[in-house]
C-alpha cells in the first residue's frame, strides 16, 4: 500500500517540488544562527535603505538591518505560526467532528449550528478583531488564527465519519464492546487521516498568508521580531524607491505558500487517483 | 416555492442571533473599554466624567442587559450611534455598501467567468502542459500575499508607468468631468483592486470545476452525445458545461466570507470607501456599535449570496426545481 503510495508520490512533479522547498525552509529555520550572513536586530543607521549589493544581498531596510538576515529569521517565526495555528484548528476539528459524526443526535445539531455560525462570519474580520482588543503578541496570533480554522474541517470530518460508520467493520468493533473513545480515535480516525493531512497541509499555506495580511495592517507578531508580514510592512511607505524591502518578503511568502498549497493538492491526487487515469 | 423562501428567511433568525452573541461576547470580553480610548489622554477626565461616559454608552448596565437592548433596537434596524463621531451607524453602513458591492460584483462575475474557462480548457486538456500551467497560475493567485501583490500592481502602474489612480474610488476632479470621462474615471479606479481579488479567488473555483469536468466528462450521457457524432465542441459546451455549472452556482455563493475578509485588506490598501475599510478603522479605534453593525450586515449579505446562490441553483436545474 505505502509502495504504491509512494511511487505514485515520486510521479508527481508539482509535489515533489513542494515537499523539497518545504524541506529547504526548514532546514533554513532550523540553522538561521549559521547560515545568516549578519544579525537581524543590529542596526546601521549608515546604510539606511541601501539597494541589494555583493555586501547585504537583498539590501538593507529603513534602519539599516540586513533584509537577507531578516528574512532568514523570520522563516522560524513564519513556519512556527503556521504549524502551531493548523495544529490547534485540527485538534479542534478532529475532536468536534469525531464527536458529531460518532454520536449524532442532539451533539451533533449543536456543533454542526456552532459551524453554520463560524462559516458565516468573514473569518478575518473576526481575527482582526480579537486581535484589536487582545495584544497582538505572537502566542495570541498563533492561538487565534487556530481557534478560527476549524469549521470547515469538522464539517469534512463529520461527513467522513458518518459514511464510514455504516460500513461493517464498524458493527463489528461495536458488537465487540469497545469504549467509544477507543471506536473513534483507534478505529474511525484513521480512516479519516487521508483528507486531515490534505487540510493540514493546505491550512498551513493559509496561516502563513493570514499572519502577514495581519502583520500588514499592524496586528500581527509586532518589531522588532522579524516575520516575512512585518518586514514587508515595514517597506510600505519606501515602495516608489526603495521596493527591495517589500519586494523579497513577499516573494518568501509566495514561495512558502506556494510549496505548501501544491503539496496538498497533490496528496490529494496521490491517495485519490480515480481521476487520473 | 414561496414556503421555501420563508423556511430559508427563518433559518437566518438564529444564525444571525449567535453571530451576533459571538461578536458581541468578543467586544465586551476583551481588556480595556472606548471610554479609556477617548479619555486616557486626557489627564481632566475624573472618575465622574468617566462614569458619565459609561452611562451615556450604556457600558453601565450587565452584559445580558446591554445585548437586550440592543437587540430590541436592531429590529427596527436602528444599529445606535458610531462612538467616534455620533453618526447613526445604518447611515455609515448604507454610504459604504454601494462601492463594496460594486467592487465584489463585478470580481466574482470575473472569477466565474475565468475559473470556469480555466477549468473546463484544462479538464479537455488533462495533464497537457496547458493543463499543469494552469494549475500552477491558479495556485499563484491562491498563495500570493494579496496585499503584497495591490502594492506591487500600484508600483507598476500607478507609479512607474502612470496610467492608473492607485487610491480612492474617485479622483479630485470627479465632479468637473464629463459624464462619460465621470464613468471611465470610476473604471480606472477599479481595475487594480478588482483584479487583485479576483485573481485571489480564481483558484478554489477553477479546480473544482475542473475536477467537476473531469467526472462529467467520463459519464455515459457524453459518450452517447460522442457516439451520436455531434462535433466535440457541441459534446463540451453545450451538454457537460451546463453540468458543470450547477454547483460552481453554489460554491460562488459560498465564496463571499472569503471576498469580504478580503475586501478588509484591499479596501484598506486602495483607500476604497467601502464596508471593509470601515471595518477596519471601527476596530482600529474600538468603535463597538460600527463594529457590531458591520458583522451583522456582513453575515446577513452573506446568507443573501447563499439564498441567492440556491435560489439560481433551483432555476437552473429543473430536477430541483420540481421535486
Amino acid at each position: 500500500m505505502w509502495k504504491i503510495l509512494l511511487a505514485r508520490f515520486k510521479k508527481n512533479k508539482l509535489a515533489i517540488i513542494g515537499a523539497v522547498t518545504i524541506f529547504i525552509l526548514v532546514i533554513i529555520a532550523v540553522t538561521a544562527p549559521w547560515i545568516a550572513p549578519y544579525d537581524p536586530a543590529t542596526l546601521d543607521m549608515a546604510r539606511r535603505l541601501e539597494p541589494p549589493t555583493i555586501q547585504h544581498l537583498l539590501g538593507t531596510d529603513d534602519l539599516g538591518r540586513d533584509i537577507l538576515s531578516r528574512i532568514i529569521y523570520g522563516t522560524r517565526i513564519s513556519l512556527l505560526i503556521g504549524f502551531v495555528a493548523t495544529g490547534i484548528a485540527i485538534l479542534i476539528g478532529i475532536i468536534l467532528g469525531l464527536v458529531s459524526g460518532y454520536f449524532g443526535g442532539l451533539a451533533d445539531t449543536i456543533i454542526m449550528r456552532l459551524v453554520d455560525v463560524f462559516l458565516c462570519i468573514p473569518t478575518f474580520f473576526l481575527i482582526l478583531m480579537v486581535l484589536a482588543f487582545l495584544k497582538p503578541s505572537i502566542w495570541n496570533v498563533m492561538v487565534v488564527i487556530g481557534l478560527t480554522g476549524w469549521p470547515g474541517l469538522t464539517r469534512m470530518i463529520r461527513g467522513e465519519c458518518l459514511s464510514i460508520k455504516e460500513r461493517e467493520f464498524m458493527q463489528a468493533v461495536k458488537v465487540m464492546g469497545l469504549s467509544n473513545i477507543r471506536i473513534m480515535f483507534v478505529h474511525l480516525l484513521p480512516n479519516v487521516m487521508v483528507p486531515i493531512l490534505v487540510s493540514a497541509t493546505i491550512g498551513i499555506g493559509g496561516a502563513i498568508l493570514t499572519e502577514s495580511a495581519l502583520s500588514f495592517l499592524g496586528l500581527g507578531v509586532q518589531p522588532p521580531t522579524p516575520t516575512w508580514g512585518n518586514i514587508l510592512a515595514s517597506g510600505k511607505p519606501y515602495l516608489s524607491f526603495a521596493c527591495w524591502v517589500s519586494l523579497f518578503p513577499g516573494l518568501a511568502i509566495l514561495v512558502t505558500v506556494l510549496a505548501y498549497n501544491l503539496l496538498g493538492e497533490s496528496l490529494r491526487d496521490v491517495f485519490d487517483p480515480r481521476m487520473n487515469e | 416555492m414561496l414556503k421555501y423562501l420563508i423556511k430559508r428567511l427563518l433559518f437566518m433568525i438564529p444564525l444571525i442571533l449567535g453571530i451576533s452573541i459571538l461578536t458581541f461576547t468578543i467586544i465586551h470580553l476583551a481588556p480595556g473599554s472606548p471610554v479609556d480610548m477617548v479619555t486616557s489622554m486626557n489627564p481632566d477626565v475624573d472618575a465622574n466624567a468617566k462614569a458619565r461616559l459609561y452611562s451615556l454608552y450604556g457600558l453601565d448596565k450587565p452584559l445580558y442587559l446591554q445585548y437586550w437592548d440592543w437587540l430590541k433596537r436592531i429590529v427596527t434596524l436602528n444599529f445606535g450611534d458610531s462612538f467616534k463621531d455620533g453618526r447613526p451607524v445604518i447611515n455609515k453602513i448604507a454610504e459604504r455598501l454601494p462601492p463594496t458591492l460594486l467592487l465584489n460584483v463585478l470580481s466574482l462575475g470575473l472569477i466565474f467567468f475565468f475559473a470556469l474557462v480555466i477549468g473546463v480548457s484544462s479538464a479537455v486538456r488533462q495533464n497537457t502542459l496547458y493543463d499543469k500551467s494552469m494549475t500552477v497560475f491558479v495556485f499563484l493567485g491562491f498563495s500570493i500575499p494579496m496585499f503584497w501583490l495591490a502594492l506591487l500592481m500600484m508600483l507598476l502602474f500607478g507609479i512607474i508607468l502612470g496610467i492608473l489612480p492607485i487610491s480612492g474610488m474617485r479622483s479630485v476632479n470627479y465632479d468637473m468631468l464629463s459624464t462619460a470621462g465621470k464613468i471611465w474615471d470610476l473604471i480606472s479606479h477599479l481595475i487594480l483592486p478588482v483584479f487583485v481579488s479576483a485573481f485571489g479567488g480564481l483558484a478554489y473555483l477553477s479546480r473544482y470545476s475542473r475536477s467537476s469536468m473531469l467526472e462529467v466528462i467520463r459519464q455515459d450521457y457524453i459518450r452517447t452525445a460522442r457516439a451520436k457524432g455531434l462535433p466535440e465542441n457541441t459534446v463540451i459546451y453545450k451538454h457537460a458545461l451546463r453540468n458543470v455549472l450547477i454547483p460552481i452556482v453554489t460554491l460562488l455563493g459560498l465564496s463571499l466570507p472569503a471576498l469580504i475578509s478580503g475586501s478588509v485588506i484591499f479596501e484598506t490598501i486602495f483607500s476604497w470607501p467601502g464596508i471593509g475599510r470601515l471595518a477596519y478603522e471601527a476596530i482600529m479605534s474600538r468603535d463597538y456599535p460600527v463594529i457590531l453593525g458591520v458583522s451583522i450586515i456582513a453575515t446577513a449579505l452573506t446568507l443573501t449570496g447563499n439564498l441567492l446562490a440556491d435560489l439560481t441553483y433551483a432555476y437552473i436545474d429543473p430536477r430541483v426545481r420540481y421535486k
